[in-house]
């Protein structure tokens, strides 16, 4: 089980100075990856009375691709999304961005997509929230086309791809990892997913999903023990070996929430898990 | 080649001149470097030893500059960050018992050092460690060898593990008072002339305490936030001094550090005698923090 950090971003205040720090001292505390949320906009309460969201217009959020763009020339660590919201997005623009940060990492792209859940953003970026869960399979197919592939023609999701293609296109069909809390998504991780990122803990609940995966990787004619599975911890809650003997092959250590105001607090919290990932 | 003057003092961790003997480290043309360094004729605390031999040439200068080589080249040639922190994990050193003899009569003396290049441990891309292993000659003839193991860390995954190990926030020589000396050994008994360079103290049989004197720029040159393996050898050969006969140096050394000795909790020593070496071994907290192997030979 590889074990890598959340970036805490929204508690790192120092710029791409910090960023840099943080990503060089994970890798040399023996992390192996790091993962970034992703938001492209945050809704402001004022004008959205009653608002519930989880985060809203005053959490900063850094666009993930272009921050790992950066990352990876600091750092030799796997660069992972914890999801991108894909749907919302120009599927065009996102295999693209996609295969630049894969080319410019050495491979080292790992990209976790899902649904998300905010309406504000939705809207702002013209796309609709409804039937998601079809797009999102278009998406997926999408990409990989345009990732291996010279020319593409395909319709959908209002997307018209006529006889075109990504150039430079990445070594590789970038590992796409099927993120959500829905049997629907369980069931897209073990049909078209080459990963799968649960959120939710060991036990009776992540068995459950496990088998949906299964079952969906097995219709699929596929085997459903080459589909990765990424792990989520909060750090002090412990659960290691809870998520090894669950079979997961990856495990972020997430220090968000935890009340750390500074980049040194976040690194020596996680320099106490040596014991863990050595 | 320089070999007239030193090398920026900060281009080497240090802040004194008076404590910079590197002038200079270059690739040799084939697969390799060289370097050398000023042995300076006279020196406040390299030449203030009761034995003449040591006085000539302390094989802790040669150590010196070895340590300042490495620096220099971990930064020029292996894109070591300026700000990394330097992790002496072994250090050893052969030195001739008759090489004080080749020092000039009148004036400095000119230390060459030559290595293959080393092969750099790596993390990703990022050299974390380098072993250079120097072939050491004066005048040139050669007159030992010394070699390394040093591991880097950045500074903010430095701080995390330290602040860690401590069990809280950091200090540095800087905060903390001149050593108390009280207990302190005569410095004849350890070779040395001036009180300021004992390290030993309450020494009785094969124990003593060691003293960590932050206030002494031949040791602290600049602010450290652990006590310097350095250190530990410098008192490892005052204790195998203490524990032999008179008019003998130093001729080999063998150290391992363990772990990170704190400034401000007392470090106990203890030798035996094996195979010919005195073993010092340095105790913090009931933890082994350093073992270092000193062999001691009649001057020629």
């Amino acid at each position: 089980m590889e074990i890598g950090v959340v970036l805490p971003q929204g508690e790192l205040h120092g710029g791409a100075r910090e960023l840099r720090e943080f990503a060089v001292a994970v890798q040399e505390l023996g992390f192996r990856h790091l993962l970034a949320y992703d938001h492209v906009l945050g809704a402001d309460p004022d004008g959205h009375p009653g608002w519930s969201g989880p985060y809203d217009v005053d959490n900063p959020f850094h666009e993930p691709l272009t921050l790992f763009a950066f990352l990876a020339g600091v750092c030799d660590l796997e660069l992972v999304t914890g999801v991108l919201v894909l749907p919302q997005r120009q599927t065009a623009l996102v295999a693209k961005q996609a295969a630049e940060v894969d080319l410019l990492s050495g491979g080292r792209l790992r990209l976790g997509v899902g649904l998300g859940w905010n309406s504000v953003e939705y809207a702002a970026l013209g796309r609709p929230m409804r039937g998601l869960g079809s797009r999102l399979d278009e998406q997926i197919a999408l990409l990989r086309a345009l990732w291996t592939q010279r020319s593409v023609t395909l319709m959908g999701s209002g997307e018209h791809f006529d006889a075109a293609g990504l150039n430079p296109r990445p070594a590789r069909s970038i590992p796409i990892w099927i993120g959500g809390t829905s049997d629907a998504a369980y069931r897209r991780a073990g049909r078209l997913g080459d990963g799968w990122l649960p959120r939710l803990s060991p036990g009776p609940a992540l068995d459950a999903a496990k088998a949906v995966v299964a079952l969906a990787a097995l219709s699929a004619g596929r085997d459903p023990s080459a589909i990765g599975m990424h792990g989520r911890i909060r750090l002090g809650a412990g659960g290691f070996d809870a998520w090894r003997d669950a079979g997961a092959t990856h495990l972020a250590v997430s220090t968000l929430g935890a009340g750390f105001t500074s980049l040194s607090e976040h690194l020596r919290a996680l320099s106490q898990l040596e014991g863990e990932i050595r | 080649m320089r070999t007239d003057t030193t090398v920026e003092p900060s281009s080497i961790h240090r802040r004194h001149a008076a404590t910079v003997f590197l002038t200079d480290v270059q690739p040799d043309g084939s697969d390799g470097f060289v370097a050398a360094a000023i042995l300076p004729d006279g020196h406040a605390y390299y030449s203030a030893h009761t034995a003449p031999a040591n006085r000539r040439l302390d094989p802790m200068l040669v150590l010196e500059t070895c340590r300042q080589a490495h620096n220099y080249l971990a930064h020029t040639y292996f894109e070591v960050e300026a700000d990394a922190a330097f992790i002496l994990n072994r250090f050893s050193l052969r030195v001739a018992p008759d090489a004080y003899t080749l020092m000039p009569a009148v004036g400095d003396g000119l230390l060459r050092m030559t290595l293959p290049a080393p092969t750099p441990q790596l993390l990703g891309r990022r050299t974390r460690g380098l072993a250079p292993s120097f072939a050491l000659s004066l005048d040139g003839t050669p007159i030992g060898e010394s070699d390394m193991t040093v591991g880097y860390l950045s500074a903010a995954a430095y701080r995390a593990l330290r602040t860690r190990h401590r069990g809280g926030a950091l200090i540095t020589s800087d905060d903390l008072p001149p050593a108390d000396r009280t207990g302190a050994v005569a410095p004849a008994i350890v070779g040395r002339i001036r009180d300021a360079d004992v390290l030993l103290a309450d020494l009785a049989g094969d124990r003593a305490r060691l003293l960590v004197p932050v206030e002494h720029t031949g040791l602290f040159d600049h602010p450290l936030d652990h006590i310097p393996g350095t250190l530990f050898i410098e008192a490892a050969r005052q204790f195998a001094t203490a524990l032999s006969p008179p008019s003998m140096i130093m001729t080999s050394m063998n150290a391992t550090f363990h772990a990170f000795a704190e400034l401000d909790a007392p470090v106990s020593l203890t030798a035996v005698t094996r195979g010919g070496e005195i073993v010092v071994d340095a105790c913090q907290a009931g933890r082994a923090v350093a073992t270092v192997a000193v062999a001691l030979l009649p001057v020629r």
